[in-house]
């Protein structure tokens, strides 16, 4: 298999006759991504063993997907149903890594903040239902209506239910990417090439394969735009492509806001681009339809879901900005990327791998800025990827400051796209040509998969901590790893034993799974001015205790004393009112024994590390 | 033509099975599975794109584009459903898509046959012998892979043993209290229960299988002013495994 140049493409991509002389490598491909699937399923039970096999096993499982499929799409005489068959099985396969990660139930987050809200669709009947985690993930129902619909409709738990529809959902991702880019560059191997790279975004492998309302809208958010690409070319039944990408539109807006805003966002620069040259009537009109359409479906249910959508992105997009002016005119501390929380480092190599892959990224983006330039390509949709390119340095540049973070993270699903993109043109129109000129055949493919490789490697560096990678005994506030059988059967006993809508205190993990397998409410934030943390940090049960009891209206406080045995991994014990410089030390374990000594708290529940306190006599008076 | 009407009556008929099927079997059963995961990612996909066909699009373009579609009108579906104020449940979710599959194949029906120019042959990916044989072989590691998450997650939770032990005071204000254990162990185990009042102590033997629970009421006088519940295990009264207390008449 060898690399070729654009030119040398398109009989072998798109001709039927051609693709029947080609051998298919695709189950060779199904067999190498199985065993990386075994070597991972492999690194995954040595990392609850506690093996240090783990960490090599993993990467080489995830190389044993990767490299062949990249190998396969960067050679010349791969048939294009074939390129399409690949990245499709590449984006399932890495899929399933999450999922053999955690196999038995949801354990983060945003998993366990939709769940709440599915229970509640199915319990009620009702979409909106409030969800006292994040208050955004109800007014998105997308997901959350497709997983209750076939959890009910089928009569299987929503966790596989959940499975299951973002298991279809990244079957759109990485197939409607694919489609679209090759409509747009007009080379399904610029496509194929384009969705591997995607396949580097830091979020790609973690984070959007979990049950969250981003993973199936990056889906329905690609097969818009095919479907308004489809609408808007000549040739076509353009009104019934129009009628799906409106109705593919309406499902994403209902989906998820920052996709719909992207996607609204690409119509209309899109139009503006077609304004600004002779075209034909039918095209613009279409797409100004099109635009119109969704900015009228985006804006109107921007306005209906205002308030939970600016509680959920809006804090967070003003305060990276707030946090990289602040850092760039010496008034906070920069953040130091791949920092860990405090009291905890990452491992060099760690570092080295994650900063390699965006050097490698932020070096070959001019490269392929210049070779999109001189191709001219024809479709105005190229230069709005080009600009989602442009977009990642600036998007690096967020993570200089810690609100920023969370901000360049997300944006990585969209820059990636238009990232991809570019890179995939200069592969094929400026390196590949250069290096076969020059004789130097044999070092391409190993160049490139080199290039893949760290990028891929080092983008999961940069989106998911290092302590989340591999399954493994409790850590104390440590995402993934802090969800063990004992903290849900706690949950499941919560619910079983208390009153729905009544309120409760506990740590973020703990805080995460009761509000998914209860009706109870979390209570977060200050009061008087104090973050409520202060309820389990100070080593006495005195009257500002009391007062936040009170105040808060908490029935329950959930103990974790495994709390008292290490600093946090995420840098925060509680969700809210963690401290600029985080906690200097542990919690102190008399700070969580205090409340067995209040004579006005009842321990109703111990199951060795998860203590529950019921507190309803404070209510009665009791002093 | 004729072919393509056969189809969309099929996609009909496959949505009344599945109609059928939910509506009369168990939950979770293989067969009411197989037809809910066909009427939520595929017939309705399929009905849509009959009434408002896509050319261009096919082979491994279609298995993209079907679910899709399918999730689309799944989530529209709901949406249209909670404002219309049907409660979402198996037979709203179950007849309304089942409804919209049909319809929009009808609707292909009546659309002139001509416009329709999928072709099913083309764009597949070819399995030769060899093929097949990889194929077998990446679904036996699959399988493998599935074996070996299995194994440990379950032998994880195996690991994570611990006893719950509970107690609550009577809802009703009465005299009483309901204690309970659930056996998390991985083993049947025999605790010892010692319940401390004022000036007495309740000692309860109780022999709990793997997985199993046990709860029971406990009656203490009036003016009692706390119930404390020991909990030690193999038969020993000590050491105390776990404690719950209940301060039932604290000082006010």
């Amino acid at each position: 298999m060898t690399a070729v140049t654009a030119a040398q493409t398109t009989q072998a991509e798109t001709d039927p006759a051609a693709n029947a002389r080609h051998r298919s490598m695709f189950p060779l491909l199904f067999l190498t991504s199985s065993a990386g699937l075994l070597l991972v399923a492999l690194a995954f039970d040595s990392g609850r063993s506690g093996h240090a096999i783990a960490t090599p096993l993993l990467w080489i499982g995830l190389m044993a997907i990767l490299l062949p499929s990249a190998l396969r799409l960067l050679a010349a005489d791969t048939p294009r149903t074939e390129r399409l068959g690949i990245v499709v099985l590449l984006g399932l396969a890495l899929y399933a890594v999450k999922v053999l990660q955690s196999p038995v139930g949801f354990t983060l987050h945003d998993e366990l903040g939709q769940y709440r809200s599915v229970a509640d669709i199915l319990r009620t009947g009702k979409l909106y239902v409030d969800n006292p985690l994040v208050r955004a993930y109800s007014f998105y129902p997308g997901l959350l209506s497709a997983t209750a619909a076939l959890a009910r409709v089928s009569g299987l738990d929503i966790f596989p239910a959940g499975l299951i529809v973002v298991g279809v959902a990244r079957l759109l991702v990485t197939g409607g990417l694919f489609l679209v880019v090759e409509r747009v560059s007009r080379s399904a191997r610029v496509a194929g090439l384009a969705v591997l790279i995607y396949t580097a975004n830091p979020n790609f492998v973690f984070f959007d394969s979990q049950f969250a309302y981003e993973s199936l809208a990056i889906g329905l958010g690609a097969l818009t735009l095919l479907a308004a690409v489809r609408a808007t070319d000549r040739g076509t039944q353009g009104w019934t492509d129009l009628v799906l990408a409106a109705a593919l539109d309406a499902a994403l807006v209902l989906s998820h806001h920052l996709t719909s805003y992207a996607v609204a966002l690409f119509l209309c620069l899109w139009l503006i681009l077609e304004l600004a040259r002779p075209a034909a009537s039918s095209r613009r009109g279409r797409l100004a339809l099109l635009a119109l359409v969704s900015v009228a479906f985006t804006g109107a249910y921007a306005v209906f879901a205002y308030h939970a959508t600016a509680s959920d992105i809006g804090g967070s997009i003003t305060g990276s900005f707030h946090g990289l002016f602040d850092t760039i005119s010496g008034r906070a501390a920069g953040r130091a990327p791949f920092s860990s929380a405090p009291g905890y480092t990452d491992p060099v190599t760690v570092r080295v791998v994650g900063v390699a892959s965006v050097v490698l990224l932020l070096a070959a983006l001019p490269f392929g800025l210049v070779a999109l330039v001189r191709r001219r390509p024809p479709e105005r949709t190229m230069w709005i990827l080009a600009l989602a390119a442009v977009a990642y340095p600036f998007s690096l540049a967020l993570r200089l400051s810690s609100a920023g973070a969370e901000t360049s993270n997300r944006a990585s699903e969209f820059v990636f796209l238009g990232l991809g993109t570019v890179l995939a043109v200069a592969f094929f129109t400026w390196l590949a040509p250069r290096i076969l000129a020059r004789g130097r055949r044999s070092a391409l493919t190993p160049l490139v998969l080199l290039f893949v490789g760290i990028v891929f490697t080092g983008g999961i560096f940069v989106g998911t901590p290092t302590y989340g990678l591999l399954p493994g005994p409790f850590e104390v506030s440590a995402g993934n790893r802090s969800i063990d059988a004992e903290g849900v059967s706690a949950a499941r006993w919560a619910n079983a034993h208390s009153t729905p809508g009544e309120y409760f205190f506990a740590d973020e993990p703990d805080t995460e799974l009761l509000t998914a397998y209860t009706h109870l409410h979390p209570q977060t934030g200050v009061v008087n001015g104090t973050g409520i943390g202060a309820l389990f940090l100070s080593t006495t049960f005195g009257a500002f205790e009391r007062s936040i009891i009170s105040t808060d209206k908490l029935k329950y406080l959930v103990v974790d004393e495994r709390d008292s045995s290490a600093r946090p991994r995420s840098g925060r014990y509680f969700d809210s009112a963690t401290p600029k410089s985080g906690y200097p030390t542990t919690i102190s374990p008399s700070a969580l024994a205090k409340f067995d000594q209040a004579t006005c708290l009842d321990r109703v529940y111990d199951s060795g590390h998860v203590v529950i306190y019921g507190t309803q006599r404070l209510f009665e008076g009791c002093q | 033509m004729m072919a393509r009407r056969l189809l969309c009556v099929a996609w009909q008929l496959l949505a009344g099975a599945c109609l059928a099927v939910i509506l009369t079997t168990p939950a979770s059963s293989p067969e009411r599975v197989a037809a809910a995961l066909a009427l939520i990612f595929v017939l309705p996909g399929l009905g849509v794109l009959e009434a408002l066909p896509v050319r261009g699009i096919r082979g491994l373009g279609l298995l993209v584009l079907v679910p899709a579609v399918s999730l689309a009108v799944v989530i529209l579906d709901s949406a249209a459903l909670y404002v219309c104020n049907v409660q979402l449940g198996t037979r709203a979710w179950t007849v309304s898509l089942a409804a919209i599959a049909v319809v929009a194949a009808q609707l292909g029906i009546l659309r002139s046959a001509g416009h329709v120019r999928w072709r099913w042959r083309g764009g597949r990916v070819r399995v030769a012998f060899g093929g097949l044989a990889a194929m077998i072989a990446g679904g036996v590691l699959l399988a493998a892979a599935v074996v070996a998450t299995a194994g440990s997650a379950s032998k994880q939770r195996r690991d994570d043993r611990y006893t719950q032990l509970w107690a609550l005071p009577d809802p009703t204000g009465a005299r009483a209290a309901t204690v309970g254990i659930y056996n998390h162990e991985g083993a049947a185990q025999t605790y010892v229960l010692r319940a401390h009042e004022t000036g007495r102590t309740l000692t309860i033997s109780v022999t709990i299988g793997s997985g199993g629970t046990w709860s029971s009421r406990v009656s203490y006088p009036a003016g009692e002013r706390s119930l404390r519940v020991n909990l030690s295990m193999n038969g020993n009264p000590a050491p105390v495994y776990r404690w719950v207390q209940l301060n039932l008449t604290p000082p006010r």
